[in-house]
């Protein structure tokens, strides 16, 4: 911690108020890049050999059959893998330059970059205000016209700020569905993240829902980076820009949306998406 | 809601065959959830009822704001009592709420599963035996412990009290006694931490991962993640535990009667002898004839401490159990300023560390209690005290024992059948939400909230006068201490039971009664096994409620085998040796019996421990 | 404010908790600055305070009608044990018990000269020793006592009987009656009340009385005097015991029959060395809370 607040201290003075928390370079063309990553959970072997980059600005989709990986390594991306007993990664995955599974990585800092929004919506039982401002508080940002500026934008970004303010004391339980799930895409875009990990985001909403969270992925994706993790290939086909396709802890292979889902090299890849299984 | 609104409509659909039979069920079904309405009336009713005179004949406001008690000089006023209850109510609560809550995080984020002990050296022994602590389930046995804990009866607290607090705060009181409104404080406040620990520990672990998950993903460290997000969240919960921990230090009479001093004093000192409402009752009780002011003047006392009990409850009510907006509804324009983050968290840090030295200072407690009495009883732990004959020169337990399997079978055969009946009205019979059911089961919950010495006074009045001093008065008054707990649990099991089973049951002809005796009874029978196995405990570690219809007194084997005679129950007889110490009788009995109620605590908690694995494995 | 106050004794209170264990706890007390009493149903409770006269001629039970309170170093234990147990563990303490209860647990505690006379059977029965009271069975009336209580009364007064009484108390029967065991259908005798008339009825009475009647149980139980009455009153005992004479609330309600005369013996821990305490001194250090030096003669 003091460590920490020495570090803090010498990089203000060097660097125009940036946050000490911001330890990636994202001047890059691709903002993450996955190398020869294998990961285990206890003896089995989840991922096997994953190669891939995800360009900036992009949306990326991953897809396959369940139990394919495709959640395992989206999960290694921001380290909740940690979370789970026995788990295991080997190899390098570099986000902004910086291999996150170093030692000197601060956890706090990547998640800070690398936002999560995850399968079932999940805000906090506190107000929409309180769930937007949770992140900057955390990161200790009180001052109330800051933090009121922050919740705006936040809520503005995912294009909620007209339905929501008028409700912002009340509880985000109260919201549906729907409203949830972009709630937490907000509150992800609080803490300013450069990379934003979606997991199924839409598989637990309705089909009107599910429309305005992909419109909002392609707003976004100005300003982050979006891998996603799908089930929904008509998704991935309509909002990505590159797909990687997963079995078995394998990627089989990745390309451009257009040209993954018009013309796959791999059999299996087309087999999938033709639907002959999966 | 469900569940009742289709069994109202396969109600009407039900087959004709039988028909008288499930009229009669259903009815009997009924005066068992009468019965628990009179008894709950009948208490609270003839409390009332045998209190006012006092009110009449004192003054509610000289019985209420009088600062003198002296039967002596015909004065009652119960303000010192009324102030010393919440005092050291608070005090308790403060300590003891504390160290329990905060233990109950460390025990669910970050208690290690098991010991990680390396040893790297040759001798077999030694890596066997290291194999083996290793393998040791730490959190399920601290878990395990907590309840143990929380079954004891509390007159083993109250020796724990007179042995290590009262004792050490001896060379901080002027007067070299050491009893009074801290030790009081403290005792109290060790007794309501396993309650306090284990229920906010449920509160807890309801708490959904994905909350957790979601503080992790936006970059919180663990103890940010539980101190701003779960905890807060698992904030009703929390304080419905800390709720009932008050109403177990306000109703509590025993273990404070042996650490208070006795006096009727506001407690202005930290070793000013106190008088609680409860331990007045039990000091003053045996003076009261019917009929004198002194009797009336106890009954309203019992009264004021229902009221105590029934606020409390319903404060448990008034906890939102969902979150109530609270920020402000302004338009919000703030301005675009320049926004650095910073890597925070040291106060969650700090209180994780708290968490840890809470729940070390618990272990140490609780270990220096478990071994204090085991150290202290099982020297004294003979045969011949266990089970020889017993009389006055050498007094045994086995009086104890046959009292106290009298005592929990009669109880049970009573309160049982009433109480599961009851509950079996409730969810499968009344309608859903009426008024009735609203209030019974408020009722019921005040019922429960009672504290025993107002059973034990409700019960010397009626039960001792049918019966006599005996074990069927004592076990008539722990019917009424037992009974709304069996009905919630019940009702509880019955309600989790599927609503698709029934539906099953119907959709093959079968009848409502046969539905119920069949398909829904057997598949809640785990949770009223549990909720028995808990009334069991609780008789067993009952003494308030006991000590003015069973009677304290030595006996024979012989004379207890009638429950027509009176008998102490083990944790009366363990009472006995504070209260009523002879050459023959005193602390070297108390803690052989203590450890005999330690072991069967355990006993009974390894039962709850097996239902509820089989329940487990089961799904 | 008080909260924040209370929380800070706490902590101070743990950590001297600490030190307290560690050091062990001395008293370095040189007199007697605490007085344990018994809560108001006790018969010793009442006779002691009636008892107790000072040198102005008021009695501790007047001046408590008076509506004075006892002292601040006055502490209540409820029943004769926990006095002894009280006492026991208070080397500035000072309490009262049954004379009878003193000769079991001289291991423990003293009794002292009261007024400059020792208490013993000899000087009760003399007049000298002045904290003496009756033990009573009482009942509401002759008529309806059970032929099993009558039998239980006539044991205490035959030969035998007496004899065991006289071991630490003064027997009462004048005359000595002859003795039958009693040959009824009653099974059960229960007594409820005084806990000072326990130990004569439990120690020595009730052995003797089931040697002769083996198929009887007794039952003697109780919490104090005021419980005996109330019994008696309502019916759920067959005699109450009392520690006292009659309380003036069940005059002509209760009849009362003397089984025993005893002593109350002023008690301190074995090792004080005080010897003896004047009525004045017992009478100040109840009410006015003055403490009594260990030197006094």
């Amino acid at each position: 911690m003091l460590k920490f607040i020495k570090k803090k201290a010498a990089q203000s003075e060097s660097a125009e108020k940036k946050s000490p928390l911001d330890i990636f370079d994202f001047s890059g063309e691709n903002a993450i890049s996955v190398k020869d990553v294998d990961l285990y959970y206890g003896e089995f072997q989840a991922l096997k050999k994953i190669n891939m980059q995800m360009p900036k600005h992009k949306i990326t989709a991953m897809i396959g059959p369940s139990g394919c990986g495709k959640s395992t390594l989206i999960k290694t991306l921001n380290r909740m893998n940690d979370l789970v007993e026995g788990c295991r990664v080997e190899g390098e995955i570099a986000i902004g330059g910086v291999n996150i599974y170093d030692k000197s990585v601060d956890l706090s800092a990547l998640r800070k970059n690398v936002g999560m929004v995850f399968q079932k919506p999940n805000p906090f039982p506190m107000s929409v205000y309180d769930n937007i401002a949770y992140g900057p508080r955390t990161f200790g940002i009180r001052k109330k016209s800051t933090l009121d500026e922050i919740v705006e934008r936040s809520l503005k970004q995912a294009a909620m700020w007209e339905e929501l303010k008028d409700r912002l004391n009340k509880s985000a339980l109260g919201l549906s569905g729907g409203q949830q799930q972009r709630l937490c895409i907000a509150r992800a875009l609080a803490v300013g993240p450069q990379i934003l990990l979606m997991d199924e985001p839409t598989s637990a909403l309705d089909p009107i829902s599910t429309g305005k969270i992909e419109e909002l992925c392609e707003e976004l994706k100005k300003d982050v980076t979006i891998v996603m993790v799908t089930h929904n290939m008509q998704q991935a086909a309509r909002i990505s820009d590159k797909t990687a396709f997963f079995l078995l802890g394998e990627m089989i292979e990745m390309g451009d949306t257009e040209q993954v889902f018009s013309a796959p090299k791999h059999p299996e890849t087309e087999r999938y998406i033709t639907g002959r299984f999966g | 809601m469900q569940t009742e609104n289709v069994v109202k409509q396969k109600k009407r659909g039900a087959p004709n065959a039988g028909k008288v039979r499930n009229t009669m069920a259903k009815y009997l079904f009924f005066v068992c959830a009468a019965m628990s309405v009179i008894a709950v009336f009948g208490i609270i009713g003839y409390i009332l009822y045998a209190g006012i005179p006092a009110f009449r004949d004192i003054g509610f406001f000289k019985f209420i704001f009088g600062t003198n008690w002296s039967h002596d000089a015909g004065v009652y006023g119960i303000l010192p009592m009324i102030v010393s209850t919440i005092v050291v109510t608070l005090g308790a609560i403060l300590v003891g709420g504390t160290v329990g809550v905060f233990t109950a995080i460390f025990l669910v984020f970050w208690c290690p599963d098991k010991f990680h002990l390396r040893y790297n050296g040759n001798n077999k022994f030694l890596q066997k035996t290291v194999a083996c602590i290793n393998k040791i389930n730490l959190r399920a046995v601290f878990d395990q412990v907590i309840k143990l804990l929380a079954g004891i009866p509390s007159v083993i607290f109250g020796y724990f009290g007179i042995a290590f607090i009262v004792s050490a705060f001896a060379g901080a009181d002027v007067y070299g006694i050491g009893k009074g409104a801290l030790s009081s404080a403290l005792v109290l406040a060790i007794m309501i931490i396993p309650t306090v620990t284990s229920l906010s520990k449920n509160a807890l672990e309801a708490v959904p991962q994905q909350y957790y998950e979601g503080a992790l993903a936006m970059g919180n460290t663990k103890a940010q993640a539980v101190f701003r997000v779960v905890f807060p969240a698992a904030r009703s919960g929390v304080i419905s535990a800390l709720i009932l921990g008050i109403g177990r230090a306000v109703g509590e009479t025993m273990a404070v009667n042996m650490v208070s001093g006795g006096r009727v004093y506001f407690p202005d000192g930290l070793f000013t002898p106190i008088r609680t409402l409860t331990t007045n009752i039990a000091l003053e009780f045996a003076d009261a004839s019917r009929g004198s002011t002194l009797f009336a003047a106890l009954f309203a006392t019992g009264f004021v401490l229902l009221v105590i009990v029934l606020i409390i409850n319903l404060s448990v009510n008034l906890v939102p159990k969902e979150f109530k907006g609270k920020r402000g509804n302004k338009v919000l324009h703030g301005a675009r300023e320049e926004v650095v983050y910073e890597k925070k968290g040291l106060i969650p840090e700090i209180l994780k560390y708290v968490a840890m030295v809470f729940a070390a200072l618990i272990v140490v407690i609780l270990a220096a209690l478990i071994l204090f009495i085991l150290i202290q009883g099982i020297p004294n732990l003979k045969w011949d005290f266990l089970f020889g004959e017993s009389s006055h020169q050498h007094p045994s337990l086995m009086p104890s024992f046959i009292a106290t399997l009298y005592t929990i079978l009669i109880t049970l055969a009573i309160a049982l059948p009433v109480g599961i009946g009851a509950a079996i009205y409730l969810v499968e019979y009344a309608k859903p939400g009426s008024k009735v059911v609203k209030v019974l089961r408020t009722f019921v919950d005040t019922l429960s909230g009672v504290p025993s010495i107002v059973f034990g006074l409700f019960g010397n009045l009626l039960f001792v006068s049918l019966f006599g001093y005996s074990v069927w008065a004592g076990s008539f008054t722990m019917v009424l201490v037992v009974l709304p707990t069996i009905i919630r649990s019940t009702e509880e099991a019955l309600i989790a039971v599927p609503v698709s089973l029934r539906e099953a049951s119907y959709g093959l002809g079968a009848s409502k009664i046969r539905t119920i005796f069949k398909i829904v009874l057997p598949s809640a029978f785990p949770g009223i096994a549990t909720a028995t196995i808990l009334a069991i405990g609780r008789i067993i570690g009952e003494s308030a409620a006991l000590i003015y219809t069973s009677g304290m007194l030595i006996t024979t084997a012989g004379a207890a085998a009638n429950p027509g005679n009176m008998a102490p129950t083990l944790t009366v007889f363990l009472y006995m040796c504070w209260a009523e110490p002879t050459n023959y009788l005193g602390y070297d009995q108390a803690y052989a019996t203590a450890v005999v109620l330690l072991i069967i605590a355990a006993l009974l908690n390894l039962c709850v421990y097996l239902i509820e694995r089989r329940v487990k494995k089961k799904r | 404010m008080k909260k924040k106050f209370l929380a800070l004794g706490m902590a101070a209170a743990m950590s001297v908790t600490a030190v307290g264990l560690m050091a062990g706890c001395g008293n370095g007390s040189d007199g007697i600055t605490v007085a344990f009493t018994r809560p108001s149903t006790s018969g010793t409770y009442g006779a002691f305070n009636e008892l107790v006269v000072n040198s102005e001629g008021k009695s501790i039970d007047e001046a408590r009608e008076e509506g004075l309170e006892f002292a601040r170093n006055v502490q209540t234990s409820q029943e004769t044990g926990n006095v002894i147990a009280d006492v026991s563990a208070a080397p500035n303490g000072l309490g009262y018990i049954s004379l009878g209860s003193v000769a079991a647990n001289t291991d423990k505690i003293k009794a002292v000269k009261v007024n400059g006379v020792e208490a013993t059977v000899a000087n009760i029965e003399s007049g000298d020793y002045k904290l003496s009271r009756p033990f009573n069975f009482v009942y509401p009336s002759e008529e309806g006592l059970s032929d099993l209580a009558k039998n239980f009364i006539s044991f205490i007064e035959s030969a035998e009987g007496q004899e065991l009484v006289n071991e630490d108390y003064i027997g009462q029967a004048d005359p000595v009656v002859d003795y039958t065991p009693y040959a009824g259908t009653e099974k059960t005798l229960t007594l409820t009340g005084s806990t000072s008339v326990q130990p004569l009825l439990n120690e020595f009475i009730i052995p003797a009385f089931k040697e002769l009647n083996p198929g009887i149980t007794v039952n003697c139980s109780g919490t104090g005097s005021g419980q005996g009455e109330t019994d008696a009153v309502d019916g759920k005992n067959d005699m109450g015991m009392i520690s006292r004479a009659l309380g003036s609330d069940y005059e002509g309600r209760l009849v009362s029959h003397t089984i025993a005369l005893d002593g109350i013996a002023v008690i301190v821990q074995k090792d004080v060395k005080l010897s003896n305490v004047t009525f004045d001194q017992l009478y100040d250090l109840y009410m006015n809370g003055t403490a009594i030096p260990f030197d006094a003669e």
